[in-house]
């Protein structure tokens, strides 16, 4: 009888529910955690990609493709300086050999000529 | 100023909006919920909401329909991400008459999320039938319809408990 007392409104036991929820309190503090993710987040984000952009060699402003060529063509002359020069190479460097004139007559580039020519022979 | 989130936000704007209405958030996700655990998530999804809304500098007019809003939303969809539905009666402010509610609890957790939603809304906010029908984004008509049927199944619910 008691509970059928008690169940007897319906109105008013949802109101008396709903009273009771408009009376309780949080217990638990909000965690600071989400929002330090949402705000630290994207900045940390950025101040990757910016550190990791200016540790990265990066292409000149013209191409990749460009960069990429002019990159291999001096790693190759890089390589042909550092091999061991040998005869021809040192002559054709233009240093003067001993006995030859260091340049400056009309007539020495006659014999660079001729020394090619034996060269391709 | 046009709106409440007009203008410069600082982050002390958005302490005060939260801890103006932490409570409040906290009390409808109750209603709606029906646990306090559950409650607390909710409060705490709908402050980082609140929060990114503010820092995106959302123009808003009425703070608290719109909180109440994303509040029902939140409340709603982490509902339905359960898979059972039923509550776990628990208040946080027990009272002498905490039998006739934790009976009023298990009832409602046998409700549908869309009806205890509405009871909710009805019954804790006294909301309008108009402003009910904005906070769901769904017709007047439908408003009326759901909240009768609501009751009917409550009703049910709350006779098979003799």
């Amino acid at each position: 009888m008691g509970e059928r007392r008690l169940k007897q409104n319906v109105d008013d036991a949802l109101r008396e529910f709903y009273a009771e929820c408009g009376r309780a309190t949080p217990i638990r503090k909000l965690s600071w955690r989400p929002f330090l993710v949402m705000a630290i987040g994207p900045a940390a984000v950025l101040l990757m990609v910016l550190v990791f952009s200016s540790v990265a060699p990066s292409p000149p402003q013209a191409s990749v493709g460009q960069w990429l060529l002019e990159h291999q063509e001096r790693s190759t002359s890089t390589a042909q300086a550092t091999t061991p020069p040998d005869k021809h190479s040192s002559r054709s460097s233009g240093e003067p050999n001993r006995g030859e004139p260091s340049g400056g007559k009309p007539g020495g580039g006659k014999r660079d000529d001729r020394r090619n020519a034996c060269c391709d022979a | 100023m046009s709106g409440f989130f007009a203008g410069a936000v600082r982050v002390e704007d958005v302490d005060t909006i939260l801890r103006r209405f932490r409570v409040r958030i906290y009390r409808l996700a109750l209603a709606i919920s029906g646990a306090s655990d559950r409650a607390e998530d909710i409060t705490q999804e709908v402050s980082c909401r609140i929060s990114a809304a503010i820092v995106n500098k959302r123009d808003v007019r009425n703070q608290w329909a719109w909180i109440r809003q994303i509040t029902v939303h939140c409340a709603v969809d982490a509902l339905k991400r359960r898979e059972t539905t039923e509550l776990t009666p628990d208040l946080a402010a027990p009272d002498p008459n905490i039998q006739r509610a934790l009976l009023v609890a298990t009832t409602l957790g046998r409700l549908s999320v869309e009806h205890r939603t509405i009871l909710a809304l009805s019954f804790f906010e006294d909301l309008s039938y108009q402003e009910i029908a904005d906070t769901l984004a769904i017709p007047i008509g439908s408003v009326s319809s759901r909240l009768h049927h609501a009751k009917i199944r409550f009703r049910e619910e709350w006779e098979k408990e003799d």
